[in-house]
């Protein structure tokens, strides 16, 4: 249905972004949680309207944006995602030194950003939303403004990214010559009618595929992944982990879930993706394996899970894409929050000796992160377990089976360094004294709504499945 | 009312969660308290399912209630479902009565012992276990409880754990069970590849329906059966049960009467059609019942440990139930089982009694006239005994009597005779057991003399009200030969129990089955009464003049040690030999290899993570042209 309610999410969220911004020059900077306050405030208001517009299928602009039930889905677990970065950033800003006014407002627009990317069909705005996303990004990236690292971070992020978004422009700019229409349904339309395709369409699928890949940080174009992560605000690594890769694959599955049913040459796309999720799992798995940086291992574990990822969107298997992305959603950010947890002022416990006894320590916290550790190797009855049998059941089921022998090998070397984390916080006596903040609600919040969010997918999916499966069934079938 | 009935195993779990996290806290008082309680709250609601289910008419069993699906994947599906049936509703009932009256004895039972909280935590773990085994409306969920019920088991036999034969006891029972166990999966496996549903209702809708052969049916229920050999004791696989003596008292009461052992008959039971269609597996179960029941009676003849007689008692009688569900008069099966659970509870819990009041003493050579000072356990026990003994009018008698006359009946005569000389010997070495311990001279020990007692009445009236079961608990499934409709069981069952082999016979005939049941209950009665109170020189001459057939009952036919020397000690030889000489060399080898190699590839790999921009954008550079490439040129 043609209605302006289409923008309203997108609008609250536009809106707070501004208010924010314009509220933080009145606000001193100690009260700077009313910020936060006031960004939750209106996530919440979002996520209720999101919720109401279920099954409603609005959309605006002719159809450019629209609010179907699947990119309704997405929004809410990039509106979540948010919503646990911000709880987290509450004191982290104030700790470690980012507490600059812009934090939230940029927070806010990132996320405006991918609320267009995920519910667009057409490429011009997906990329509308895809810089809106990146040039905020960017900026957060870089907000340890006295952190070289983070400096680093910010100008490896922007000269990537601006290069990559070039390579999908570019691509763009072909598909458009070829197909004369930026709309994904109309290209793939393009792509049926033409028996032989023309080298100009074919290259310009190529860039855009490229453009993606590195936005949701596939090998070979994930180089940047560990020094942005490990340089960032680690609130703001949880944050780049999750959101980002969440809109990257929903944009993906827009393409390909069409792309596949007209099968016409596919051949070529079908096996480059197949030799990207073997390089991203192995790179990602195996050079995690070397790593002491706690935030270093989870980029590259980062990294490993998109591997996962692209075997479902080889087995066509949306469903277990998106309930992937609904359990990594709360594993990743579970396994930040305890990062996160371990600091005090100025000082972040990120060194794989830091976390010698903590799980005598800070049994609480050990714990939880000990859980979401287990999930992200996927262990059962976790919801790493369920996601990763889902979609490995469903690539068999599409004979995809030396892909899930490689991806099941793969996760195999992952359990070694998930479990080395454990091993330290468990068996290891505490070789420095680690004392951490430990008065932080928020932050204990998010520990316990992501433990309660992986046991519940991990125990009884029912619900959220079903839910998955109405949102990916309102995708356009070709 | 009867829509909650899926509350039932559930209360106990929320019990034992309660007390498992603030045991530490809550006053002892109230934990037993809650403990009781909570599994009388089950009983309560299993009485009115009960009395609900007999108010719906038969086309609307069984009521399943889907708490939540778990698992769903393609045609895969599991579910958390309950349901409620006659079948379903008989086993909470009994569990749930007798559970509640085993955890009030407890009360008495454990009062001195220091892991009381712990006890009752464990006490109602079990119970729920035993609770989702008996109303899970799939095998999965069946399994579930299966397997929650052998960890229990594992739990409370070895609750003295610094006693090392109550450590051991328990790992036995656990290591037995599960390898029966592995055969119920095998099974459960099968009937996923061969119906691809493991829905109680499914299972029986592809039998009827011919989508399994005979043979993959004989196939699945061998295997399933294999577990229930395992869990119910059955020949090969009962030695754990005597061992499970180690724990304490009402815990062998709770296993042997209302849990545990039962497991294996209910689930024979819920396969009916399956053990039906396919003829052989339920042959199978027959034979191996009823050889079980005479050997296992065999083993009691002999034993002089109050509670191990008992425990081959209860191998012999889940044997009898056996015989009842081969022959396919699953209702009979079903009869004695709740029947069983009444007097076998109630003379483990007089047992405990007896060893209450003598310190401890288990041994009945050092008993003998108790009865005067025994006054309210004596009396319940004697019930019991009798009831089991197959004595008219008392419930064991019409069960026992039921399966003997089904089995004959079907024509499986040689059965019906192990039968009888089972029940023959039961009847001797119950009262064996009575005389040597309630009458006769006194042999007590002086030290225990002293503090003879009886026991609390926190302990007896749960004696007496199963002594009252004992007597009564019978009378609801009368033979057809009194009257055709008075077998009001059997007829609740039949709903579940489609197909039914309730073979008729002349009445004449039935009335002569039943003067012989008769007639071997007072036999087996005398003989003892002659061996231990007129002539107790004889039992001496005997074991003097057979003194190689005593050796062999006594050390229950050596199976202990053939075991050991077969099974156990050769797998722990061989064990240690493949620990040295494969897992060290080859296995370890292999993963240490693997890891340095896995490590020094992940160390190439990071070499190409310089940390310079350029060489980033050249690899993205590069990456892009080989993608291209590769689009273009294939």
């Amino acid at each position: 249905m043609n209605s302006f309610l289409a923008l309203f999410p997108l609008l609250i969220i536009v809106f707070a972004a501004l208010l924010v911004l314009i509220l933080e020059v009145f606000i001193k900077k100690e009260n700077r949680n009313y910020l936060a306050y006031v960004s939750l405030f209106f996530l919440i208001i979002c996520g209720i309207i999101c919720g109401k517009f279920w099954d409603k299928d609005y959309s605006y602009f002719d159809g450019y944006l629209f609010l179907d039930n699947f990119s309704i889905f997405l929004s809410f677990i990039i509106i979540i995602t948010t919503f646990f970065v911000i709880l987290l950033s509450m004191k982290y800003i104030f700790l470690q030194d980012v507490n600059y006014g812009e934090f939230y407002s940029l927070l806010l627009f990132a996320l405006s950003g991918m609320m267009i990317m995920v519910s667009s069909g057409d490429f011009l705005v997906i990329f509308l939303g895809l810089e809106v996303l990146s040039i905020s990004s960017y900026a957060l990236a870089g907000l340890r403004i006295k952190d070289e690292k983070s400096s680093e971070a910010a100008i490896k992020y922007f000269l990537l990214g601006s290069f990559a978004s070039a390579f999908f422009i570019y691509g763009l700019a072909l598909l458009y010559g070829a197909s004369h229409s930026t709309e994904i349904l109309s290209i793939i339309d393009y792509f049926k009618s033409e028996t032989s395709l023309s080298l100009m369409a074919l290259i310009g699928l190529g860039l855009v595929i490229i453009g993606f890949g590195f936005k949701i940080a596939v090998v070979p174009f994930h180089m940047w992944t560990p020094d942005v992560y490990e340089g960032a605000p680690t609130p703001i690594t949880a944050f780049f982990s999750v959101g980002p890769k969440a809109a990257g694959f929903a944009v993906l599955l827009r393409i390909f879930y069409p792309y596949w049913k007209v099968a016409l040459n596919s051949q070529a796309i079908f096996w480059l993706l197949c030799i990207i999720s073997v390089l991203t799992m192995v790179v990602g798995n195996f050079v995690a394996l070397r790593q002491t940086n706690v935030k270093r291992i989870l980029a590259y574990s980062s990294i490993a899970h998109a591997g996962y990822l692209l075997i479902a969107i080889l087995a066509q298997d949306n469903t277990s894409l998106v309930f992937y992305l609904t359990v990594y959603l709360f594993m990743n950010i579970g396994a930040f929050a305890a990062v996160i947890a371990l600091g005090k002022k100025d000082r972040e416990y990120l060194e794989l000796e830091d976390y010698a006894g903590v799980g005598f320590k800070y049994p609480w916290i050990g714990a939880t992160f000990a859980v979401f550790l287990f999930s992200l190797a996927g262990f059962p009855p976790t919801g790493g377990f369920l996601a990763k049998f889902y979609v490995f059941v469903g690539a068999v089921r599409q004979g995809l089976v030396p892909l899930v022998i490689i991806g099941v090998l793969a996760s195999l070397v992952s359990v070694f360094y998930y479990l080395r984390i454990i091993v330290y916080m468990y068996m290891r006596e505490p070789s420095t004294e680690i004392e951490i903040y430990i008065e932080n609600p928020a932050l204990f919040l998010v520990l316990f709504l992501c433990l309660y969010g992986v046991l519940q997918l991990g125990l009884f999916p029912g619900n959220i499945l079903i839910l998955v499966q109405q949102a990916v069934s309102s995708l356009p079938l070709f | 009312m009867t829509e909650i009935f899926w509350l039932i195993p559930f209360v106990p779990a929320l019990s034992a969660f309660i007390l498992a996290v603030f045991g530490k806290i809550l006053p002892k008082k109230y934990v037993s308290f809650q403990a009781c309680f909570a599994v009388f709250i089950s009983f309560t609601i299993s009485v009115v399912s009960l009395l609900g289910l007999l108010r719906i008419s038969h086309e609307n069993y069984p009521i399943v209630k889907t708490l939540f699906s778990w698992i769903h994947s393609g045609s895969f599906e599991s579910n958390l479902s309950l349901q409620l049936d006659p079948l379903s509703a008989v086993m909470a009932l009994v569990v749930s009565g007798v559970g509640f009256l085993i955890h009030v004895y407890s009360v008495g039972y454990m009062a001195e012992d220091k892991g009381y909280t712990r006890y009752f935590t464990y006490l109602n773990l079990f119970t729920f276990a035993m609770l989702l085994l008996v109303m899970g409306s799939n095998i999965v969920l069946m399994f579930i409880g299966w397997e929650g019920v052998g960890l229990c088991s594992y739990l409370l036999i070895g609750f003295w754990y610094e006693k090392h034969s109550a450590a051991n006891a328990g790992k036995k029972a656990f290591i037995v069970n599960r390898i029966g166990d592995a055969g119920f999966l095998l099974g459960i496996f099968f009937i996923f590849v061969l119906i691809g549903s493991g829905e109680f209702t499914a299972i029986n809708k592809a039998i009827s329906g011919g989508v399994i052969t005979q043979g993959a049916a004989t196939l699945i229920a061998i295997l399933l059966f294999v577990g229930a050999i395992g869990k119910s004791a059955q020949i090969p696989l009962y030695v754990w049960l005597p061992d499970a003596m180690e724990g304490p008292t009402p815990v062998s009461a709770l296993i042997h009467a209302a849990t545990m052992v039962t497991a294996g008959v209910y689930m024979v039971s819920r396969m009916n059609m399956l053990y039906t269609f396919s003829g052989v597996a339920a042959q199978i179960v027959a034979i191996v019942g009823a050889l079980t029941a005479v050997y296992a009676a065999t083993m009691a003849l002999t034993q002089n440990d109050i509670k191990r007689v008992l425990a081959y008692s209860t191998i012999s009688q889940i044997g009898f139930m056996f015989i009842g569900c081969g022959v396919g008069a699953y209702a009979a099966g079903m009869f004695h089982l709740y029947t069983h659970a009444f007097f076998k509870s109630l003379l483990f819990l007089a047992a405990g009694s007896v060893m209450h009041a003598l310190s401890g003493e288990l041994d009945m050579r050092k008993m003998g006239g108790l009865k005067k000072y025994l006054p309210l356990t004596y009396p319940t026990f004697l019930i019991g005994a009798i009831a089991i003994a197959g004595v008219p009018f008392f419930s064991g008698f019409f069960s026992k009597d039921a399966i003997l006359t089904q089995a004959y009946a079907n024509g499986q005569y040689f059965i019906w005779a192990l039968g009888i000389m089972g029940a023959v010997l039961t009847a001797f070495y119950m009262f064996r057991l009575i005389f040597l311990t309630f009458h006769g001279q006194e042999r007590i020990e002086p030290e225990a003399k002293k503090h003879l007692h009886e026991s609390p009445p926190m302990m007896t009236i749960p004696l007496v009200i199963l002594a009252f079961f004992s007597v009564v608990a019978g009378y609801i499934g009368l033979p057809v030969v009194l009257g055709k409709n008075l077998n009001w069981f059997g007829r609740f069952l039949e709903p579940v129990i489609r197909v039914s082999h309730e073979a008729h016979l002349e009445i004449g005939t039935e009335w002569l089955l039943i003067l012989i049941s008769v007639a071997v209950a007072l036999v087996g009665i005398y003989i003892a009464y002659v061996f231990y109170i007129r002539n107790p020189q004889i039992p001496h001459a005997l074991v003097a003049r057979f003194p190689f057939i005593y050796k062999l009952l006594y050390n229950k036919y050596y199976v202990d040690e053939i075991y050991n020397a077969a099974f156990v000690n050769s797998t722990v030889k061989g064990s240690e030999i493949i620990y040295d000489h494969f897992d060290l060399k080859v296995v370890d080898g292999a993963v240490n290899g693997t890891g340095s190699a896995t490590n020094f590839s992940g160390k190439i790999l990071s070499y190409l993570q310089t940390g310079l921009l350029k060489d980033y954008a050249l690899v993205f550079l590069l990456g892009a042209i080989l993608f291209l490439g590769y689009l273009l040129f294939f």
